[in-house]
């Protein structure tokens, strides 16, 4: 777990480089892109965990965004327990395909911000309607996230490949030390 | 045996005590003071670490990128530039022409009596500098032979001979002392003294007039205009101011030298004076 914390700590460093690379436009009729590559690799990451673990997991980045990015209290903690709790009910039915991991990146992206929209919509920070903010904030963030999944499925692969080889690796020293105690006795 | 793992019980303490500290330090004061330290050191440290070097690669990439411009603007700079200086040399050609032709249109203004003709000098001949020009005006303009010839300055010379779309004009300045000048000097209102002009002194750059009269009141600084007298110029057109007097030796009169109010080394635009009476 703490590699896997790890990497997605790393991919929240990047959404922030992204982020200086592709400035938000507070302009109302401009197109925003909202870098969510450390939201997606949570997500990807949280389909192995169980309930409790994966809940915690969210919980914890939840509200290490709300304090160092968002500068909010338990709003993103309480949405990323709820993306969690969605991940973990719809993990059965899935596999880790490309495909599946595009498809489950942009639907949680779209519910966590569906979600954060109408919670604005209710505390009255906002009077963007529907349409607009479909078409200003979620096209752009959806699309271009879309593709940076191909790119994050990539790299989980690779972490959870060097993990398994360094695991591997372990338990190969263990056998070693196992037959040189059986052959001591 | 405990319900949870380790891992489990360390994160469910580290949500825990955030939640906690948030909601005491939310309740004593303005705001979240986690939320405050904490997202001013983590915004400091991101900037610092993450947002600031990647500004920096994104404008090290644009610098780049623009690099491959910056020839082909130095070379476009630097044709400019290297007409530039055409463009302020036309600028001043085109001021001066500009002004030459606004003189001469107040020229003819003042002589509209005679009905003045305007013609471009298309032709100077380096070797006759001072005897004839070539105009770009003709029979078929109503041009005449021994028309007056004037620029916006002053009398220049008369016409000699006249084709069909171009004239030639023997300038006053010309050695030809065939034919002669009258002219007048404006002493007063009411007093003038008559005389010839004689030829151009080269050397000196003035005409030499020689007065009929032996007349005290003509000094230096009056002008001097056509008297039309003789008939062949119109009277009136400017010749020049007097630049000094001599006495004539064992004759009656005096020789003044006059300054050309025409600048004879440089016109463009002339116009030709049709006074019907002198011709």
């Amino acid at each position: 777990m703490r590699m896997d914390a790890l990497f997605i700590f790393v991919c929240f460093l990047v959404d922030s480089a992204l982020s200086m690379l592709f400035p938000i436009s507070y302009a109302p009729d401009d197109f925003i892109f909202i870098a969510s590559l450390g939201f997606c690799a949570l997500v990807l990451t949280l389909r192995k965990y169980q309930l409790l673990d994966a809940v915690l997991l969210a919980g914890c980045f939840g509200l290490f965004y709300d304090f160092f990015y968002a500068n909010t209290y338990l709003i993103n903690f309480i949405l990323y327990i709820l993306i969690a709790w969605l991940v973990c009910i719809w993990r059965k039915h899935m596999t880790e395909t490309i495909f599946e991991s595009i498809i489950l990146c942009i639907t949680t992206i779209f519910v966590k911000e569906g979600m954060l929209y109408c919670i604005m919509r209710i505390m009255d920070q906002t009077s963007l309607s529907v349409g607009e903010w479909f078409v200003n904030r979620e096209f752009l963030t959806l699309t271009l996230n879309a593709l940076m999944v191909f790119v994050l499925v990539s790299m989980i692969r690779i972490k959870d490949d060097y993990l398994l080889s360094k695991e591997k690796r372990i338990r190969k020293e263990e056998k070693i030390e196992w037959m040189k105690y059986l052959s001591k006795r | 045996m405990s319900k949870f793992t380790r891992t489990q019980k360390i994160l469910m303490g580290v949500i825990a005590f955030f939640i906690m500290f948030g909601a005491i330090t939310k309740s004593m004061q303005n705001g979240n003071l986690i939320a405050k330290l904490g997202y001013d050191g983590f915004t400091m440290l991101n900037y610092a670490l993450i947002s600031h070097p990647a500004e920096l690669v994104k404008n090290w990439m644009g610098d780049l990128a623009q690099l491959w411009y910056v020839q082909e603007e130095n070379d476009e700079l630097r044709e400019e530039l290297s007409k530039q200086k055409k463009y302020r040399l036309e600028n001043e050609q085109l001021k001066r022409e500009l002004a030459e032709k606004n003189a001469l249109l107040d020229m003819i203004d003042r002589n509209a009596q005679y009905e003045p003709i305007s013609a471009n000098v298309i032709k100077r001949d380096a070797d006759g500098w001072n005897a004839l020009i070539t105009i770009d005006v003709g029979e078929s303009d109503g041009i005449q032979a021994d028309m007056a010839v004037v620029s916006a300055d002053g009398m220049i010379g008369k016409v000699q001979d006249v084709n069909y779309k171009t004239s030639t004009v023997k300038l006053l300045t010309s050695e030809d002392r065939s034919e002669r000048v009258s002219v007048r000097v404006s002493i007063s209102d009411t007093e003038s003294a008559e005389g010839i002009l004689e030829y151009y002194d080269e050397a000196k750059g003035l005409f030499l007039i020689r007065l009929f009269t032996q007349n005290e009141n003509v000094t230096k600084g009056m002008q001097v205009t056509t008297s039309g007298l003789g008939g062949l110029y119109p009277s009136g057109l400017s010749i020049g101011e007097i630049a000094s007097v001599e006495e004539m030796d064992n004759q009656m009169g005096k020789t003044v030298f006059v300054t050309p109010a025409a600048k004879f080394d440089s016109f463009l635009y002339v116009a030709v004076l049709n006074d019907t009476e002198a011709n």
